[in-house]
């Protein structure tokens, strides 16, 4: 029947699954012991990181760590009364960095690269990517009325089809996760804790 | 009737998708495992490895995602040490070292030695920051591994130092991690990137697989088990897949069902109006 963290294991699950059948005392303690064990942990992994990222390289004497270590500090600034402008500094520099970072990044790999192997291979499909796009883009094209104008109407509707396409790909990929992860959970219940399948 | 069904208590759906789910664990179907072409992709790349190429397998998922990805781990690393390849673990998601001890540990019997056939560098924080920096440098960016022992005095790592020294990375990716693997990695220094998704990801991930961004990619519990099936060994993911099977086929029932009752009536209320 397993040790007692599989039991933990096991009544948690049980408590959380409880909810499909409705909300109940069993189900709010085990929410709460979650997302309070999640809580601790991230607490722990948080100071951890802080120990191996600002406080080791600083007492090795790398200096330069005191630059993001300031900067972390003054997030802290908005709980200071009348200090909450100190914030503005770090928030630019992380939203520049991050910018500065994937702009580049999302200019290669999700336009250009994507654009050149469209037009890399010549068969039913790149034919059928390529028109796709140009009609998707003519539905979002909201500066003329597509009312009356067939050249804009019928590709437009055909851009809505591939949309719901996409969405219904999209759709049937997260139903086989949702499913993947109830039958972890089962599994973990009747092999793990119960041990009546093999 | 139709009314009955479009009103139908939810929870006698979830009794029934419970019956599916659970039914092919206690007998299982034994339904045939047909190999996707992205799996067979991602299992030709690996195989044609050479024993002492150097894998990086990002572990990016949390518990949350365990059911779908962790099997996929535990499959691609026992192709990997069957191959002699070596593993560099690692994780840009704060559990990657719990899921590699027990990926390791279910690995099987090639008793791999810590330090010259696979090590494990931890999580560490920074995201795209830090794939971009490793990229560079690893030896800067994961100072130590995750027991804390500095990565220089691991003799595997001796060779390992930038990305152009890693022959393919593959993102166990539940978030977006994979993201940044083919921005900074494949993109700059051409490293060919694999990925290993829950089902959720699979589908805004094929662009990038359509392109040849991505080698290949498994996708969720029956990526895994079409990956199971290629190294002939059938584990959990495969016993699994009936469950899914049975599962897809009530969801499609009640899919058919709830539509018959929802157009039947709006077909009755007209006739009623007329």
């Amino acid at each position: 029947m397993g040790s007692i963290t599989t039991w933990m294991a096991a009544i948690g699950t049980l408590g959380l699954l409880s909810f499909a059948w409705k909300d109940n005392k069993f189900y709010s303690i085990c929410e709460h012991i979650y997302v309070a064990s999640g809580a601790a942990h991230a607490l722990v992994l948080g100071v951890k990181n802080i120990k191996a990222n600002a406080i080791i390289p600083l007492a090795e004497g790398k200096l330069l760590a005191i630059i993001p270590i300031v900067l972390g500090l003054m997030f802290y600034a908005r709980f200071i009364p009348g200090q909450m402008r100190w914030t503005r500094y770090p928030i630019a520099a992380t939203v520049g960095i991050g910018f500065g970072q994937s702009l580049p990044r999302l200019a290669s790999t999700n336009f250009v690269s994507q654009i050149r192997a469209t037009f890399k291979v010549w068969s039913f499909n790149s034919v059928l990517v390529i028109v796709g796009i140009i009609c998707v883009i003519l539905f979002f094209y909201f500066s003329a009325s597509k009312r009356g104008q067939r050249f804009l109407q019928y590709p437009s509707r055909f851009g809505r089809i591939i949309m719901m396409m996409a969405f219904g790909a999209l759709f049937g990929n997260t139903v086989m996760g949702r499913l993947s992860l109830m039958i972890g959970r089962l599994s973990f219940l009747f092999r793990d804790w119960l041990g009546i399948v093999g | 009737m139709l009314e009955k069904i479009q009103k139908m208590d939810q929870r006698i759906i979830y009794l029934v998708l419970l019956i599916a789910l659970s039914f092919p664990m206690f007998r299982p179907l034994g339904l045939p495992v047909s190999i996707g072409q992205t799996s067979q992709d991602l299992y030709d790349f690996i195989d044609q490895l050479d024993p002492g190429s150097v894998v990086v397998l990002s572990i990016d998922y949390s518990p949350g995602a365990a059911a779908q990805i962790h099997p996929q781990t535990i499959a691609i690393t026992k192709h990997l040490l069957s191959k002699k390849i070596k593993i560099v673990y690692m994780g840009l998601v704060q559990y990657a070292s719990q899921f590699t001890t027990d990926a390791i540990a279910k690995a099987g019997d090639y008793n791999p030695v810590y330090g010259q056939d696979y090590v494990d560098l931890g999580f560490k924080p920074g995201e795209e920051a830090t794939v971009s920096a490793m990229s560079k440098d690893i030896h800067a960016t994961f100072v130590t591994d995750s027991d804390g022992t500095a990565i220089a005095e691991l003799p595997m790592m001796a060779d390992i130092k930038t990305a152009s020294d890693i022959d393919l990375v593959i993102a166990f990716d539940s978030g977006g991690t994979r993201h940044w693997y083919v921005g900074q990695m494949q993109a700059l220094y051409g490293t060919p990137v694999g990925c290993a998704l829950n089902s959720v990801n699979v589908t805004n991930t094929m662009p990038y697989y359509d392109a040849g961004q991505v080698i290949g990619l498994l996708n969720g519990l029956r990526g895994a088990a079409e990956y199971e099936a290629l190294i002939g060994d059938p584990g959990e993911a495969t016993i699994n897949l009936d469950s899914i099977s049975s599962g897809h086929l009530v969801i499609i029932l009640f899919i058919l069902f709830g539509n018959i009752a929802y157009f039947g009536l709006r077909n009755s209320n007209k006739r009623k109006e007329a």
